[in-house]
């Protein structure tokens, strides 16, 4: 039990807890600029440390070494309290997938799953709310609204591999044993295409989660600067930019394993396993940035259109059929 | 492992992680009190109040019940909610003789 | 063992008694004393009685292995009127009880600049009657009566601040909708009289099941088509004060002028009473899916279910453009008796667990919230969203209950609304119904839109015009901060209270032999 319980504590500190996720954002970060920049005919980070790997760090160095501004009035710390337990809730949910040596697991728990991804939000919507100006309210109340769209697709997405998991594989609708099943049913075919929809949906919903083009809307800055971060800087302004990556990171490492196992089909080669799982996240990520970088802004109202137009009634049928079949 | 018991783990590793990090976020933040300059309200040079700045929290969703599903909240507010007796009484009734045009049915053929 | 003579065995029926009995003597009292303290104090001293008796009927009811029965005057049960309480009734009752009992704490300073609250003391001690009588009656016409007390006790206390024009409204069409509510379930109880004979719950269910019952024997009619129509009746009428769509409409109307208080124990204990009597007759009367009326329970879970996501929708679409403090707390009322009822619609014991859990959960953090909005009305005298914006920065106890409260409905992870909608997922994936958790994380999705345009109001906003200077009194932040506590506490410590209180509670109202058994072996007794 005492075994047990510092195992789990290593897990959250080290592996695949904060150092891990720490690491991620840092080089999520790296890797989002730099194939931005290459799709705009820029370079990008080039002269911290080799391809300049190590920009984003000096960049945080740079925040955090800055003063801690606080708007008159508003307390000095309840943001970076919210910001950093929801950093705390993605870290979390890392732990419930089979990147985990020792995966946190029970049956029906793909709903605190998707519930510890609600944590961002409600961070970034206290953070916004907490320093009035007209910019931030605005920025706020549009990452709120687009939460109808995102969350929902999300949720209908991510439940499509998992109902098929559990149907067919027995997975009992638990995070951990879907990732470790799901990704045997792209060989047969309907499961198979109800996969690649429902990974379509869950991708851009994540696009859109993750404030990336064309759903940066509530940062547009634009028109209202830098939405709910405008009045941020310094050190919680380092939060919100790794909060940010960190969603990303998670995102992507989630529906890696979700859709394509992670590590789990090469199991018995850690080193290759850790390779695939990297080049599946990689590609996601790529996914995500290539649409970002592609694509102009969509107004709010339009963004939540198009959501409830085309991609919810997609992934909602997606969900039915995958329950029918 | 228990699902309610699986949430605490989680729960805690959560709590875990956002204290290193806000220990950290707090170890390395300054914490000295900024300069009276800085936190003054500045709004460009203008002489501008906060009260000025306080946004109505009707602006806040206007996206959603304004723009995106003007329809649902016009047929919603309209239709039902109008604070008019008749209004609701049309509603409640007809649900109440579905009911029991439907339990009526149910009993008499499937029981 | 002969247990009927110990006193002990009395509690139960002193609940109601006591608190009808107190209502009746504090107009008398007052009227004697001239004094608003010694009402108050009497009040105080009532409800806290109330809670340790409710409490001793629930030892009653977890330590034995029978529901707990009653008999007025010693008449057998299927002639007389019976009190017949089972885990969940006595869980029901403690929780009004605590309701009742923090309410009428912090009534003694939020009513301060009332006056007549004489009235409005004797108005929460009926109310307090009518609630803990429908838990514990085993009786559906005692049921009616005590629903009576109860609502024409609401109906007043709506309308307490009669110079509150939004306040009488309210009153008004809570009256006549809700009058219409029981007398459609009194045309319920003669279509069950006529055919089976019977107003006895346990005799009921031998009926439903083909046994004699002493005294009244077997059904009498076709209890087939009165069956039917009886129970959508009855359906109807409870979802009324159970505020699900499409018979909402009152609720938001009657909470926006009432007194805090009142909204807090409404929609923490009717609304449960509302719902526990719908699951009364599904499941221990009727016994269920899986029992001999199997098609027509089928009929009314489904309705319950489409009723309950209705219900989430509806509210939860409703609370984003409220601009009034009291109502958009109301309309969330809705969404999370929606919640209850898809619980109590999904028909497997998990689904219910998670029902009674939700139950107890959501009248924690309503409270909570309706007591916070409470505070700051009481300070600023508005209930206007915008006239309430910075008033949270002075009152730092009230605005930490707030977000905790908030946040623990929009069922954000570990608080304690989260772990019922946890339970509540798990029932729904069980039951092949994994679409509907997309209902309930639109409708959690709404709601926490909402919550935080409450927070962002009253603490982030400047303040448009000039505040007062006053903070909350101890005796209205104590309540803020026990009830805040709690739903932590609740949260956390869900993985004991579900199996060592939750389950059983579940286990009894679903155990329809020991309710009949319970009945029958003290008719045979009293007839002997």
């Amino acid at each position: 039990m005492v075994m047990c319980m510092w195992m789990y504590i290593l897990e959250t500190v080290l592996y695949p807890g904060l150092v891990f996720t720490l690491l991620g954002i840092i080089f999520t970060n790296w890797y989002v600029r730099k194939v931005k920049a290459h799709m705009q005919n820029r370079i990008g980070p080039l002269y911290t440390g080799p391809f300049g790997l190590l920009q984003p760090i000096a960049d945080l160095i740079k925040l955090f070494s800055k003063e801690d501004i606080v708007v008159s009035g508003y307390p000095a710390r309840a943001p970076a309290f919210f910001l950093t337990l929801a950093m705390g809730s993605l870290v979390a949910l890392l732990l419930m997938t089979p990147i985990a040596p020792y995966p946190l697991q029970a049956p029906y728990d793909i709903y605190i799953a998707l519930y510890l991804l609600v944590w961002p939000t409600v961070a970034i919507a206290i953070a916004g709310y907490l320093t009035p100006s007209p910019f931030t309210i605005v920025g706020t109340a549009r990452v709120l609204s687009l939460t109808l769209a995102y969350e929902l697709g999300f949720v209908l997405s991510v439940l499509v591999p998992v109902v098929l998991a559990s149907r067919y594989l027995g997975a009992e609708y638990s995070l951990y044993t879907t990732c470790t099943r799901a990704w045997m049913l792209w060989t047969k075919p309907l499961p198979a295409i109800l996969l690649a929809i429902s990974l379509l949906t869950a991708i851009l919903s994540l696009q859109c989660k993750t404030m990336m083009k064309p759903f940066d809307i509530p940062e547009a800055e634009t028109e209202i600067v830098a939405g709910p971060f405008t009045e941020y800087s310094g050190p919680k302004y380092a939060l919100i930019l790794m909060l940010h990556d960190q969603e990303l990171f998670v995102g992507a490492l989630l529906l890696s394993q979700l859709y394509f196992g992670g590590p789990i089909p090469l199991i018995n080669n850690p080193l290759l396993a850790a390779v695939v799982t990297f080049v599946e996240y990689l590609a996601i990520t790529l996914v995500v940035t290539w649409i970002h970088a592609s694509t102009p802004r969509y107004r709010v109202e339009q963004a939540l259109n198009w959501f409830w137009k085309y991609l919810l009634p997609l992934s909602a049928l997606a969900l039915v059929v995958s329950m029918v079949v | 492992m228990n699902l309610l018991m699986l949430i605490l783990y989680v729960a805690t590793s959560m709590v875990l992680a956002s204290a290193i990090m806000y220990v950290v976020y707090r170890v390395v933040s300054r914490s000295e009190r900024p300069s009276p300059e800085k936190t003054k309200v500045y709004a460009c040079g203008e002489d501008y109040t906060p009260e000025r700045a306080s946004a109505s929290d009707i602006n806040l969703y206007t996206a959603v019940w304004r723009l995106s599903f003007r329809n649902l909240y016009k047929y919603i507010r309209e239709k039902g909610h109008t604070g008019v007796l008749s209004d609701w009484f049309f509603w409640m009734y007809l649900f109440m003789i579905i009911a029991l045009v439907v339990l009526y049915l149910v009993s008499v053929t499937l029981w | 063992m002969n247990l009927e003579y110990t006193p002990i065995l009395h509690v139960p029926a002193l609940v109601p008694i006591l608190a009808v009995g107190s209502a009746f003597a504090l107009p008398l009292i007052h009227l004697v004393t001239k004094s608003r303290k010694v009402c108050e104090y009497f009040v105080v001293t009532i409800t806290g009685i109330e809670l340790v008796l409710t409490t001793i009927v629930l030892h009653l009811a977890y330590t034995s292995t029978k529901p707990i029965i009653y008999t007025f005057g010693a008449w057998p049960p299927p002639v007389g009127i019976v009190y017949e309480i089972d885990r969940f009734s006595a869980l029901l009752g403690v929780l009004a009880a605590v309701l009742f009992f923090t309410a009428a704490l912090y009534s003694t300073k939020y009513l301060e600049k009332d006056y007549g609250v004489e009235w409005y003391y004797t108005l929460l001690l009926g109310f307090e009657a009518g609630i803990v009588g429908c838990a514990y009656t085993g009786d559906i016409f005692n049921l009616f009566v005590m629903f009576e007390v109860l609502s024409i006790s609401a109906y007043a206390l709506v309308a307490f601040r009669k110079d509150v024009p939004e306040a009488v409204e309210g009153s008004l069409k809570y009256a006549i909708v809700g009058s219409v509510a029981t007398t459609i379930y009194f045309i319920a109880i003669t279509f069950i009289y006529g055919s089976f004979g019977t107003l006895n719950m346990a005799d009921l269910a031998a009926k439903v099941r083909g046994l004699t019952f002493p005294v009244t024997g077997t059904a009498l009619g076709n209890v087939h088509v009165a069956t039917g129509i009886a129970l959508a009746l009855i359906v109807w009428a409870f979802s009324i004060e159970a505020a699900l769509v499409p018979n909402h409409f009152w609720l938001p109307d009657a909470y926006v002028g009432a007194p805090v208080t009142f909204s807090a124990i409404s929609s923490g204990a009717a609304v449960n009473i509302s719902l526990y009597i719908i699951a009364r007759y599904l499941y221990t009367i009727l016994q269920g899916r899986d029992g001999p009326a199997a098609p027509t329970v089928e009929a009314v879970l489904i309705a319950l279910v489409v009723m309950g996501c209705l219900s989430a929708i509806v509210g939860s679409v409703l609370m984003i453009v409220q601009k009034d403090i009291n109502r958009l707390i109301a309309y969330s009322t809705i969404v999370n008796s929606g919640y209850i009822a898809i619980g109590l619609g999904i028909g497997t014991p998990l689904g219910i667990v998670a029902a009674l859990f939700h139950m107890i959960n959501h009248a924690v953090a309503k409270a909570l919230l309706f007591f916070c909005a409470g505070n700051y009305v009481h300070v600023v005298g508005s209930r206007d969203l915008d006239d309430l914006a910075g008033v949270g920065k002075k009152m730092p106890l009230t605005t930490i209950g707030l977000v905790v409260g908030a946040l623990a409905l929009a069922g954000v992870p570990p608080l304690n609304c989260f772990m019922s909608k946890l339970i509540l997922a798990q029932a729904l994936f069980e039951a092949n119904l994994t679409p509907l958790i997309a209902v309930i994380v639109f409708a959690s999705v709404l709601s926490l839109m909402a919550y935080l345009k409450i927070i962002y109001n009253v603490y982030c906003r400047a303040p448009v015009k000039k505040l007062p200077e006053a903070r909350e009194h101890p005796l209205m932040a104590y309540p803020v901060i026990a009830y805040a506590i709690t739903c932590i506490v609740f949260g956390l410590l869900a993985p004991i209270l579900v199996p060592t209180a939750i389950e059983p509670a579940v286990t009894d109202l679903l155990n329809t032999d020991n309710y009949i058994k319970a009945a029958m072996e003290i008719a045979e007794k009293l007839l002997r």
